[in-house]
């Protein structure tokens, strides 16, 4: 199959004339279904009165920060577990206790404990995203240990040398692989919870612009920042598998 | 013709070695030494406690009983105590180089050693690849070169040729033969292959059971 093909764009371009379709044969009223050209002058719009670039920059800086600070916590968590036997079981547990729950499922306690700010973004932000990565790198460390221990013992490889030329490069595309992973789930919550917190009063990112839209009964604005938000997840999506397949090669 | 070996003092010396797990004896009271530039077999069959005893050695499993003498000269340069070219090439490592394999366990090797040791084992113009770009018997070279890295009198191998053709063997054989004299290696090397016993060791010592080793002159049918 010819590589364009398998681009996301064809995916894209494939949607778009199917919804156009629909569209131009007007099965559904125009304010539910609009035309495409009505919904990408609806995103210039946005654009232009500077909302929706305001938007995906607070969208993109939470969920970076969000990053950050997982795969710092994750590190924690991995060293521990890799350090002493009974925290791997004591994390073990929390992971099987806590990476099932969807963000939206601890919501309400983060609201109790810290209300509605930043840090509670950040908390539920970091509680979907920490967990894939500790889950997918403590399965390759445990591997790595596996084949390498008596090799490192034997040669005296301990410590910093141990952690970066063992454990980190030999984990690189588990960890990008996980980053991926993290991501979506990551994107998933912040979405969900920005309109949430927009509805509470934390006007916000791009979840809230949503919100916004529906309320003016703006429609064609709605779908236009669902298009932004399908096509920063498939930007990323792409981005990480390509630096991925790179560091596989 | 075999070489002239000092027996008179041995590199590492070995008293009344006993090893248990749990109830059940692997090694009992086993007494034996290397000298210095020689290559010295232990043969016997699979499970006997062959590799047991090669990691007592290199210090990856403790011992119940019995005593074990390092010369001083093993450790005056090396930088762990005794390398080892495990069985298999599993422990190379796929996203380094083969460069990157010896700086490794040997960060402080200097570049014209590094180039020697790669030059030796015909590795020098594949110093860039990775493990997945070699064949066979350059991945075992690697492994042994490895070990070379770490400038050690004496290098322990456990049963490094498994799985490899008879020709491959061959090369591997002559290579490791040549670096030996080369470098005035001792070597203690485990396998349950006769063959290969004969071919490499100058002294063969066969474990039938935990506590039975037995000196067989190589060459000899018996």
């Amino acid at each position: 199959m010819k590589r364009w093909m398998q681009s996301p764009l064809m995916t894209f371009a494939v949607i778009i004339a199917v919804w156009e379709g629909i569209a131009l044969a007007q099965w559904f009223p125009e304010t539910l279904f609009p035309s495409v050209d009505t919904v990408v002058k609806a995103l210039i719009k946005l654009g232009a009165e500077g909302a929706l670039i305001s938007r995906i920059a607070y969208s993109i800086g939470i969920i970076l920060m969000s990053m950050v600070m997982s795969l710092l916590a994750a590190a924690v968590l991995l060293w521990l577990s890799t350090r002493y036997k009974s925290m791997a079981r004591q994390i073990g547990y929390l992971e099987a206790i806590f990476n099932p729950l969807p963000g939206m499922a601890v919501l309400p306690l983060v609201i109790l404990w810290v209300g509605v700010t930043h840090k509670g973004m950040l908390l539920i932000m970091m509680h979907a995203m920490v967990w894939p990565i500790w889950a997918q790198m403590r399965v390759r460390f445990d591997a790595l240990k596996q084949t390498y221990a008596a090799f490192m013992k034997a040669y005296s490889i301990t410590g910093l040398r141990a952690g970066y030329h063992v454990y980190f490069c030999g984990s690189v595309g588990e960890l990008l692989s996980s980053i991926k992973t993290a991501w979506s789930r990551g994107w998933r919550a912040l979405i969900s919870i920005e309109m949430v917190f927009g509805m509470v009063g934390t006007h916000t990112g791009l979840g809230w612009l949503i919100y916004e839209r529906r309320m003016y009964m703006d429609t064609a604005g709605l779908y236009g920042v669902l298009l932004v938000i399908a096509l920063i997840g498939v930007a990323v999506e792409q981005g990480l598998r390509t630096i991925e397949d790179r560091f596989r090669s | 013709m075999r070489e002239e070996i000092d027996h008179q003092l041995p590199l590492i010396k070995i008293e009344n070695l006993t090893k248990r797990y749990q109830d059940t004896t692997i090694l009992s009271a086993l007494s034996f030494y290397l000298a210095p530039e020689e290559v010295l077999v232990i043969m016997g069959p699979s499970g006997i406690g062959k590799s047991t005893l090669l990691s007592i050695l290199a210090n990856l499993e403790s011992y119940d009983g019995g005593h074990i003498q390092y010369d001083s000269r093993l450790f005056d340069r090396i930088a762990v105590p005794l390398p080892v070219v495990f069985q298999g090439t599993e422990t190379l490592m796929p996203w380094m180089t083969v460069m990157q394999h010896l700086l490794l366990v040997a960060p402080n090797l200097e570049e014209a050693e590094t180039r020697q040791i790669l030059e030796r084992v015909a590795l020098w113009e594949h110093r860039l690849k990775k493990p997945s770009e070699l064949s066979g018997g350059m991945k075992q070279r690697l492994a042994f070169a490895r070990a070379l890295a770490c400038q050690s009198k004496v290098i322990l191998m456990d049963e490094p040729f498994t799985g490899l053709d008879e020709a491959l063997k061959e090369s591997l054989y002559q290579l490791l033969k040549e670096v030996q004299r080369e470098r005035g290696l001792s070597i203690i090397l485990v396998t349950h292959d006769t063959r290969e016993a004969e071919k490499l060791g100058n002294r063969i010592l066969e474990l039938k059971s935990a506590e039975m080793l037995i000196e067989k002159i190589p060459g000899s049918s018996d």
